[in-house]
């Protein structure tokens, strides 16, 4: 896959969303079309089935989505699929939040906690990390309880780990560190 | 080798002289053996005769006289080529003795070379033979310096691999010691962790992410 052909469909499709004021609307069916494709499935097997000729692929989709997605979703769909990108509609759909992310001065944060956090515990820790990065977060929350206690927020290349699990791991390099150094 | 020239013998006045004294022997040896009775100091002669000596000392002294006269002849035709031939055997045989010399002395000579030269080869082969063994000797002292520097660096490398491989399965026991310890603690931390020391945790972490910034 070419990460430069999704940037670009998804640059065209998020432009053409700004000018019509349909970029919540486009990023939620992207988000929704690319979860039902990134599983095996019927709409997976329809998008990338050799049987079936491209213009008979739009025509189809017209009949399914009329109504329940973007107009605009739609004609970026069928231009993937006349193009034959129809397999780079996760990428396409990333790439799209990733540029309404950028428009609006959000950073998407990956919190992930050993236990389910309270809305109060969400919410400040929400504005910790704005106060932190001095950007709006875009959160999603997860529970991993693997990491036995605490939480471990994930900012574009950056991690704040604060999970017990993570400071096992730092002990262990320290104790890795000071026994290789003996060697 | 010289051939004796009769003519010029013939000439000379020794020859003259032999050739009158042999005339005058044949001549006067012929009267004097005609004339023998007649003569008294001759008488013996027929003494002698009758004893059974016969002795014509006139005969006698005119065969002399011709041998006289022709003695230069005999010379030159008998005498002179033996004489020639005698010289040149002579010669021959002198030659002969001189070249035996020579050879004898150039054989000598050789002998001399040869001896000379076989003491200076074995002289030569001596001192190649003493060099080859100083050379044999000092390669034999270079090669056990050598090989005891190879073995005493062989040694110090198996004494530091051992001392490595030491320290390395030390580590990796003292690794393993971490990790189950590291492991015990997660078990003993998973445990006893309860949903109050979780929100603590969550809290402190919440203050110390602002509070870095």
């Amino acid at each position: 896959m070419d990460a430069r052909i999704a940037k670009r469909y998804a640059r065209a499709a998020f432009s053409a969303a700004q000018k019509v004021g349909a970029v919540q609307a486009v990023e939620a069916d992207l988000g929704a079309l690319a979860e039902l494709f990134e599983h095996p499935g019927a709409f997976r097997d329809f998008l990338l089935t050799p049987k079936l000729g491209r213009d008979a692929k739009v025509r189809l989709l017209s009949t399914r989505l009329q109504g329940q997605a973007h107009p605009l979703t739609f004609a970026l769909l069928g231009l993937m699929l006349r193009k034959g990108r129809q397999a780079e509609l996760p990428q396409v759909a990333e790439e799209f939040r990733t540029l309404r992310r950028e428009s609006e001065r959000v950073v998407f944060a990956q919190v992930a906690s050993a236990e389910e956090l309270g809305a109060q515990e969400r919410d400040a820790l929400v504005r910790s990390l704005e106060r932190r990065v001095g950007k709006r977060i875009e959160p999603s929350f997860a529970v991993d309880p693997s990491l036995l206690g605490g939480v471990r927020v994930a900012i574009d290349n950056t991690v704040f780990d604060g999970s017990v699990r993570g400071s096992l791991q730092r002990l262990r390099r320290i104790l890795e560190y000071d026994v290789l150094r003996q060697v | 080798m010289s051939t004796p020239n009769p003519s010029a013998r013939n000439g000379s006045p020794a020859a003259v002289l032999r050739t009158v004294v042999g005339l005058v022997l044949m001549a006067g040896g012929y009267y004097l053996s005609l004339h023998a009775a007649e003569i008294p100091w001759l008488s013996f002669q027929h003494t002698l005769e009758k004893q059974g000596i016969p002795l014509d000392l006139g005969i006698t002294a005119a065969t002399i006289g011709v041998f006289l006269i022709l003695f230069p002849i005999i010379r030159f035709f008998y005498i002179a080529p033996l004489e020639a031939a005698i010289q040149e055997r002579n010669t021959q045989l002198e030659r002969t003795f001189s070249e035996a010399e020579e050879l004898r002395s150039e054989m000598a000579r050789l002998r001399s070379e040869y001896e000379e030269r076989i003491a200076q080869t074995e002289a030569d082969a001596r001192a190649q033979i003493q060099q080859q063994i100083r050379e044999a000797q000092q390669m034999r002292t270079q090669l056990m310096a050598e090989a005891a520097e190879r073995a005493e660096e062989l040694l110090a490398r198996a004494r530091e691999d051992i001392e490595r491989e030491r320290q390395k399965v030390l580590a990796e026991l003292q690794l393993r010691v971490v990790d189950l310890s590291l492991a015990a603690a997660e078990k003993v931390v998973g445990a006893n962790f309860d949903s109050e020391q979780n929100r603590k945790l969550v809290s402190e972490f919440i203050e110390k992410v602002e509070a870095a910034g």
